[in-house]
């Protein structure tokens, strides 16, 4: 036995990219709400339909068994399969992966558009980032850009600024908002002021910034307050941009954090600046990088005859058949896949209308051991049972989907 | 299994003094003592050289700034059409592999084990989960210390070593690691203080503390707590023109400690000439003959375009503006260390370039003893694995290397001494630089060898002068005792297993870091470690786990 012999009970909170581990077990609780509306909205999403029913197909009661031989059935058959949603852990990706590259289908996150918008600002210039203890312990200022991240993240700013800081004096903080108006859960003893953009849209207000800490820009040619904004930047010790890409939902919106990274970059021949893109609920983070480690990839990604693409902009419009895999709250189906013949892994509670297959599958860290990625991508939490709901993990279903196909070949 | 005997090959197993022509026999998994009489299975060898599977010590294969390597390129992943016999996954990559090409590819070249060499405690479980997903090779990584705030802060108050002693364990044990890594050491700290260069005895901004009083420490923890991989060590100024001063200082610094000096190609320079950057190979090469302690791996370069993965935060912020591509990605993590990814194109023409890849072979043909050098790329800081046997011909074929020395930089052509160096490695010293010296320096007691009881992972390879074409594709590869390649073509993909060393330690030190986890950390630490049961059975799907053996001093 090693160091983690004796594990205790704990609950890492699959509801939000910050995987909170500090949260009362909501089955034994009432404090949830209180506590976060994030987690109780993914708590009741999952729990509400829960009545254990079994699989379903064409809206009939069937065994298991019968439910995964259609499946596999109706993926043999398919000529162009579309595996999406992937809310879920490590273990269903690696599944999910393994039956695309058997089957020859495209996959995607049903969020992808979100999570391209820091992808390919990354694969553009690059950029500079950190962790959720590193910026709890050491930002003095706090950007928030875009819109209000604790809309999708009600605990990131009680997270950063609740603990007594280690690098800082908690007291010489501050937090300054750039495009939103207010936040919904502010953390109570810090200062925030807002940044009027002067009419500027956010592109031009990040890109006006930056010309500014370059110094690029005479002072009066910024609207008032960018200026002083850009002297405290490039005096703060230790800097913090917190965004989340799905509030950045405009066109264009990876244009607009490359701008931020190149700001960022900038910054770091100075001084030290870093990045926190919030990210990772439903299972972004996790699809991805596990997509990444085994085919150098990020989504989406084509397979087809032996080789794996990447793929863009995948329509699914395109597809003849879907695969929807959903154990993770909050994902929302795609419009463009009404009317595609539809399969679902799904928890219970988060089957797609209208799916001719369903196969209930568990909520990893609720009624399945999972391994989930963390906002900041680096820190992967393994978020233990609480519950003893008979379910299947969803990698366990996927794989009997995978064994049934290979008894039968892919045309 | 039944008995197999692959008959008459040469077996070049220096880790045994065997090197003849003679049968080789392995049943269930195992080498064993050829028995008289017919095996079930019999594989002519005639011609071939047989040699135990190839063991890379430093390789980074698995971890979050491989995965971001890999995320940032991809322009640099080209589908791979592998050679196989069996369904394979899909695979493709070059610069930064991807975990199932990387596994293939190294069976393909006679490899049964890989080590990654950076692995972050916060970021050890997606380690593991990418090592899970390498298929046929073993595997196993080195904790990263010695930029945490957790030593820092035992070493600012002074701690007694039998503490640290304990903190190295249990870090050993909680992330499943088989050693210690450090790198530049604390620097990586000092840089989100702010400091760009760090030297081995400058004081840390925050905690005072000095490199040379992390090495101590650490490399003294290793050597007590009896973990047999000694102390891996990424110096302080790598890539600073002029940082042959500190690599030698830091060989001095542990006082006779067992040492491991990794890709220490790029630690290895001078400031002498027209562009004040020269070779320091011949110093560097003169210290680790002398110091019996100090072991090294090379980090070879190679031309052309690759991507640096390293948790040297503070070197790579120095590299940005050699990115080529020009991206950049540098990242603080998580009061642990840190990581940066440059994309970089080697080019014979560039003179500093021409010359690091001179430096490199320097080094691999002036240290004498081979049982202290290991062939390494650094995969893929120094050039992709994958240019493994490439490498293997330059050492082993003089003329060859004349020809490659003979496109250079005129001006790094000047400047080296590559040319008056005579040597060629013998097929004994490659085993030697590829399996057996890394099995011990890892203290793989079983693996990188041929005697009997001895894991059944061999390579065959077919005899033939042009060694690149020898060591590119053996005739038949065995992982414990499975065909997994026959003439370059994969026949089997097994799960490998897990190599870890748990050394014992005084568990008091765990109210200290679970305090430690509430004041500084974002997440409980009683989920922190990572147990027997989630790394077999969740991350490395259900393969193996080998525990070796520590001897407390």
């Amino acid at each position: 036995m090693n160091a983690s012999a004796t594990a205790p009970d704990r609950f890492v909170c699959p509801f939000c990219g910050l995987l909170c581990d500090d949260l009362p077990f909501p089955g034994t609780s009432a404090h949830l709400q209180a506590a976060c509306p994030k987690a109780a909205e993914g708590w009741s999403a999952i729990r509400a339909g829960y009545a254990g029913e079994g699989a379903r197909v064409d809206g009939a009661a069937v065994d298991m068994e019968v439910a995964l031989r259609a499946a596999a059935d109706a993926l043999a058959r398919a000529r162009r399969p579309l595996i999406g949603g992937l809310g879920g852990d490590v273990q269903m990706m690696r599944a999910a992966l393994a039956l695309a590259d058997r089957c020859g289908a495209r996959i995607v996150h049903a969020h992808q558009a979100a999570a391209q918008r820091n992808l390919f600002a990354l694969q553009g210039r690059g950029g500079v980032a950190t962790t959720l203890a590193e910026a709890r312990n050491r930002a003095d200022l706090v950007v928030v850009v875009g819109g209000d991240v604790t809309r999708r993240f009600p605990r990131i700013l009680e997270r950063l600024f609740v603990p007594a800081p280690v690098f800082v004096e908690a007291a010489a903080r501050r937090l300054v908002l750039l495009g939103a108006d207010r936040l919904e859960h502010a953390p109570a003893g810090v200062p925030v002021e807002r940044i009027d953009c002067g009419g500027l849209d956010l592109f031009d207000a990040v890109a006006t910034l930056r010309a500014c800490c370059d110094g690029r820009l005479a002072e009066r040619a910024a609207p008032a307050g960018f200026a002083s904004l850009a002297e405290r930047m490039k005096s703060s010790r230790y800097g913090l941009l917190l965004w989340a890409a799905g509030d950045l939902d405009f066109a264009g919106a990876d244009l607009l954090v490359e701008e931020l990274q190149q700001l960022l970059l900038g910054l770091n021949r100075e001084t030290r600046w870093a990045a926190l893109p919030l990210a990772g609920s439903a299972g972004d983070l996790t699809a991805n990088a596990v997509a990444a480690w085994q085919t150098g990839f990020a989504l989406p990604l084509a397979f087809a005859g032996g080789e794996v693409a990447y793929d863009p902009f995948p329509d699914y419009r395109d597809a003849d058949l879907l695969l929807w895999l959903a154990v993770l709250p909050g994902l929302t189906f795609p419009e463009a896949a009404r009317g595609v013949p539809t399969i679902a892994v799904a928890a219970p509670g988060l089957e797609p209308e209208g799916a001719r297959i369903v196969m209930p599958a568990a909520v990893p860290g609720v009624h399945a051991a999972g391994h989930l990625v963390r906002s900041d991508g680096v820190v992967t939490l393994y978020a233990p049972r609480q519950d003893a709901a008979p379910l299947p993990a969803a990698a366990q279903v996927l794989t009997r989907i995978l064994a049934a196909v290979e008894a039968q070949p892919c045309r | 299994m039944p008995l197999t005997r692959l008959k008459g090959g040469r077996i070049v197993d220096p880790a045994n003094g065997v090197d003849a022509v003679a049968d080789l026999c392995f049943a269930d998994g195992r080498i064993v003592a050829p028995p008289a009489g017919a095996a079930a299975r019999e594989i002519d060898c005639t011609g071939m050289v047989l040699m135990a599977g190839g063991i890379d010590l430093h390789t980074h294969i698995g971890g979050g700034k491989v995965n971001i390597a890999r995320t940032l390129l991809p322009e640099d992943h080209a589908p791979l059409h592998l050679e196989s016999d069996i369904p394979l996954r899909s695979a493709c990559g070059h610069a930064a592999t991807p975990t199932l090409a990387a596994g293939y590819r190294y069976a393909q070249m006679g490899y049964t084990a890989c080590f990654e060499p950076a692995m972050l405690p916060t970021n050890a479980r997606q380690a593991h989960l990418e090592m899970g997903d390498t298929p046929i090779v073993d595997h196993g990584a080195y904790a990263m210390l010695g930029s945490d705030d957790f030593l820092l802060r035992l070493l600012a108050a002074e701690a007694p070593q039998a503490k640290i002693d304990d903190y190295v364990a249990w870090t050993l044990s909680a992330t499943q690691a088989m050693g210690i890594k450090v790198v530049n050491p604390g620097g990586i700290s000092a840089f989100k203080f702010n400091r760009r260069a760090f030297d081995l005895d400058d004081a840390h901004p925050h905690y005072g503390v000095t490199p040379r009083r992390i090495l101590q420490a650490l490399a003294r923890a290793v050597a007590n707590l009896g973990v047999p991989h000694p102390l891996h060590v990424h110096a302080s100024n790598l890539g600073a023109a002029g940082n042959l001063a500190t690599t030698l200082a830091t060989m001095a610094a542990v006082e006779g400690l067992p040492l491991h000096l990794t890709h220490i190609q790029f630690h290895s320079y001078g400031t002498e000439g027209e562009f004040k950057f020269s070779s320091g190979a011949a110093q560097i090469a003169e210290a680790v003959n002398r110091l019996r302690n100090v072991s090294i791996d090379i980090g070879q370069i190679m031309f052309g375009q690759t991507v640096t993965c390293s948790g040297d935060s503070m070197a790579q912020q120095r590299n940005v503006g050699h990115a080529t591509p020009k991206k950049t990605l540098l990242m603080d993590i998580e009061c642990d260390a840190g990581c940066g990814v440059v994309p970089f194109r080697y080019r014979d023409q560039s003179y500093v370039n021409a010359l690091q890849w001179a430096i490199g072979l320097e080094l691999f043909l002036l240290v004498e003893d081979p049982w202290r050098i290991v062939l390494t790329t650094d995969h893929p800081n120094g050039a992709p694995f994958t240019s493994y046997p490439h490498l293997i011909r330059l050492l082993c074929d003089k003329a060859f290397r004349d020809e490659q020395f003979a496109r250079l930089h005129p001006a790094a052509r000047s400047m080296s001494l590559l040319p008056s160096l005579k040597r060629e490695y013998s097929l004994a010293e490659i085993a030697v630089v590829t399996r057996a010296a890394p099995a011990r320096l890892l203290g793989l007691a079983d693996r990188g060898q041929l005697g009997a009881g001895a894991a059944a992972d061999i390579a065959a390879y077919r005899g033939q002068a042009d060694r690149e074409a020898m060591f590119a594709a053996p005739a038949w590869v065995f992982k414990d005792g499975v065909e997994v390649v026959r003439e370059g073509r994969i026949q089997a993909a097994p799960q490998g297993a897990t190599h870890v060393v748990r050394p014992e330690y005084d568990r008091a030190i765990e109210r200290e870091l679970a305090g430690f986890f509430g004041s500084h950390m974002t997440q409980a630490f009683a989920g922190f470690a990572i147990g027997d049961e989630e790394l077999c059975e969740a991350c490395n799907h259900g393969g193996r786990l080998h525990v070796h053996a520590c001897r407390r001093a």
